[in-house]
């Protein structure tokens, strides 16, 4: 009798790995494996913004490419390789402090650190991914989670922001239990209600993890859709510090 | 100088395929058309085209070193000639014809080319470099380089200068940095036997502090200007702040001109009111509207506060920015698309009410073609800045800017 319970308990524990790994999981230790799962000391990656000011108009597109450089979950730099037009414009983000390079007047300035205009897309590329989608920090600093729905195979995360001036009212995310990806964000504010999706489109495995290589920002109230799309993608390289310091970062 | 452009299109070419270099750049055309309008008609209509290409280029052989050069060249035409320009107002010492050989219309040069080396916790950087102080954004008296291109419709680049400029970072929050060049303010394109005078070679040095809401530096500055009655050596003290609080964006930069004399101390005829130059400003952002909106105060402690005190020439040979003592720059930008943007900007003399408005619609037609079209619009009473009209001695008076113009500026990136 001991014996068939130790043979069904050693079943179950062969079975349903999963099953016991989610048990009793909550909404912050869920949140904790996605950002462990993403966090890296440093990353390199080189990827696309492809611009669709009209989401069902796949043909009218505006397509930019960027260098990113990424160290801790502050610090974030970000170079224009093209179009043209901008080439050479750097952002650097860390915390909540920006900055920005313009390479044609060779200034260097201060981003004043507001919430609503972080709201903003990125002055002169447009599309729908804002400063603060852009900037750094930890999910769970930036809001309160719990679980709205546990699914099969995925959870839905419901974030309320921690800090009164949050550009977000709440943010849905929807978590999947595999691989503790995320497939998808939902973003809401007071104004619009709900204004925005982030969707993982595309995972691939880039420099030994597994990578979202293609994901969708649609703005509901806009209609406008925008793409990033990761060409490629080094992780816990050595970066040089100079990237990450405000009064260098753009030499 | 056009053997070297051409060195700097093809020769990097060649080395493309190993190292990481890349040849960009824009072509740009401005065309304007001005007009004089005077007891209630077109007095006068003229019209002139800029076109400019510029080439740029990175190229960096290793890790810690790059290399930029940017080569630039100007045709103007019409009321775009800064030489047909001055002949019209009787300004110019000689006339073209005595030159039969030099080009007034075509100019090629290198206005930027150097070096960065970085090595460890310090950069150095040095050939023709734009160096580009403070925070203004139309204003910056802690800019003491190069000829100030105010409010310029054809380039935003900033004039490459002769230099070595080391950069000593403490952390990632403090930085020592400075400049020593080896060429006036002027850039003016005779060689004199005094610019290898030890006394003639401007400096600047600052400390820059990253903490908090504010990016806050301060330095020394030594002012180096070719002028009429030859060279004249200032030397400044500068303060430069740049950040925000909330979703106020707030900056200010001054120079202060100090008591030096020949390199000593002199309070003999200072005076700290007139030497004292400002620009504050703030930036705000009303998001659900779209818009930026934008204010500079400036105050130039040298300019006059009465109109009958003005004195053009100064202006002319770069002496001074501007007239009068007090002026407001107003701006404000509307994007309706990610891609069409109308924006109107203001320039007021608070001192004798003059100003000028420009409106302006900005149109990204592709990723790498833009459309502008625009206007300036001169307002003020006789004798003020902005009217335009000024008496100059020997000569009389001349009008130096029209009643308003229409422009339209066409570029295309590559």
């Amino acid at each position: 009798m001991i014996r068939k319970t130790r043979f069904f308990l050693l079943c179950a524990i062969l079975l349903f790995p999963a099953f016991l790994a989610h048990c009793g999981e909550d909404a912050l230790s869920i949140i904790r494996k996605v950002e462990e799962k993403q966090s890296v000391d440093t990353s390199k990656s080189q990827l696309s913004i492809l611009v669709f000011p009209d989401a069902g108009d796949e043909k009218n597109v505006r397509t930019f490419t960027v260098l990113s450089y990424s160290q801790g979950d502050e610090d974030s730099y970000m170079e224009f390789l093209s179009p043209r037009t901008i080439r050479g414009l750097k952002l650097l983000s860390k915390g909540d402090d920006q900055w920005v390079y313009f390479s044609s007047t060779g200034r260097c300035r201060k981003i004043a650190s507001s919430s609503k205009s972080k709201k903003r897309s990125v002055k002169g590329v447009g599309g729908d991914f804002s400063y603060e989608d852009l900037g750094g920090g930890k999910l769970e600093e930036k809001y309160s989670f719990e679980i709205r729905r546990d699914g099969k195979t995925e959870w839905v995360l419901e974030g309320m922001p921690k800090k009164e001036d949050s550009v977000y009212s709440k943010i849905v995310i929807y978590v999947h239990k595999s691989n503790y990806m995320i497939s998808k964000i939902e973003y809401y504010t007071e104004e619009e209600g709900h204004y925005k999706d982030l969707r993982t489109d595309e995972i691939k495995i880039m420099g030994g993890r597994e990578t979202a290589t293609r994901m969708s920002m649609l703005n509901h109230d806009k209609g406008s859709k925008t793409t990033i799309v990761i060409h490629s993608a080094e992780y816990d390289t050595p970066l040089d510090d100079k990237y990450f310091n405000p009064a260098r970062f753009y030499k | 100088m056009a053997t070297a452009i051409v060195i700097l299109i093809f020769l990097p070419e060649v080395i493309y395929a190993n190292e990481a270099f890349c040849l960009y750049g824009y072509l740009l055309n401005y065309f304007q058309s001005s007009f004089i309008y005077n007891n209630a008609r077109f007095k006068e209509s003229t019209y002139g085209d800029t076109l400019l290409l510029r080439l740029k280029g990175d190229w960096s052989p290793e890790d810690r070193l790059s290399f930029h050069a940017e080569a630039a060249y100007y045709g103007r035409l019409g009321n775009q000639n800064p030489y047909a320009f001055y002949d019209n107002l009787g300004l110019s010492t000689y006339t073209q014809d005595q030159f039969p050989y030099n080009d007034f219309v075509n100019e090629i040069v290198i206005d930027h080319a150097w070096g960065l080396a970085n090595l460890g916790s310090m950069d150095l950087q040095f050939g023709k470099i734009p160096i580009a102080w403070g925070s203004g954004y139309v204003f910056n008296p802690t800019a003491k380089t190069a000829p100030v291109q105010f409010l310029d419709q054809v380039t935003e680049e900033t004039p490459g200068t002769f230099g070595i400029v080391p950069s000593f970072y403490i952390g990632n929050k403090l930085t020592v940095t400075g400049y020593l060049a080896f060429q006036d303010r002027s850039h003016k394109t005779y060689a004199l036997k005094e610019d290898g005078e030890l006394r003639n070679l401007p400096f600047g040095i600052k400390v820059q502090l990253i903490t908090g809401p504010f990016d806050i530096s301060a330095g020394i500055i030594k002012e180096v200007l070719y002028t009429q009655d030859g060279f004249q050596r200032s030397y400044y003290l500068s303060v430069d702040l740049d950040g925000g609080i909330q979703d106020l964006g707030l900056y200010a930069e001054t120079g202060v001109r100090l008591p030096v004399e020949h390199s000593r101390l002199s309070f003999k005829g200072y005076n700290l009111e007139e030497s004292l130059e400002i620009a504050a400003g703030c930036y705000y952002t009303l998001v659900a509207l779209d818009t930026d909106l934008r204010l500079e105060y400036y105050h130039q402690g040298s300019g006059e506060s009465q109109k009958s005190k003005y004195n053009v020439m100064k202006v002319l040979y770069q002496e001074q920015l501007m007239l009068a003592e007090d002026y407001l720059f107003i701006f404000f930008e509307r994007s309706f698309t990610d891609y069409i943007r109308a924006s109107a900007g203001s320039l007021c003399n608070l001192n004798d009410g003059s100003f000028v408005v420009y409106p302006e619609l900005a149109w990204d037609v592709y990723s790498n073609f833009q459309f502008f079209i625009g206007s300036f619009l001169f307002f003020g009473g006789k004798g003020s800045e902005l009217n335009g009209e000024h008496y100059i001695e020997d000569i009389g008076n001349v009008d130096l800017t029209e009643t308003f113009s229409l422009y339209t500026r066409l570029k295309i990136s590559f």
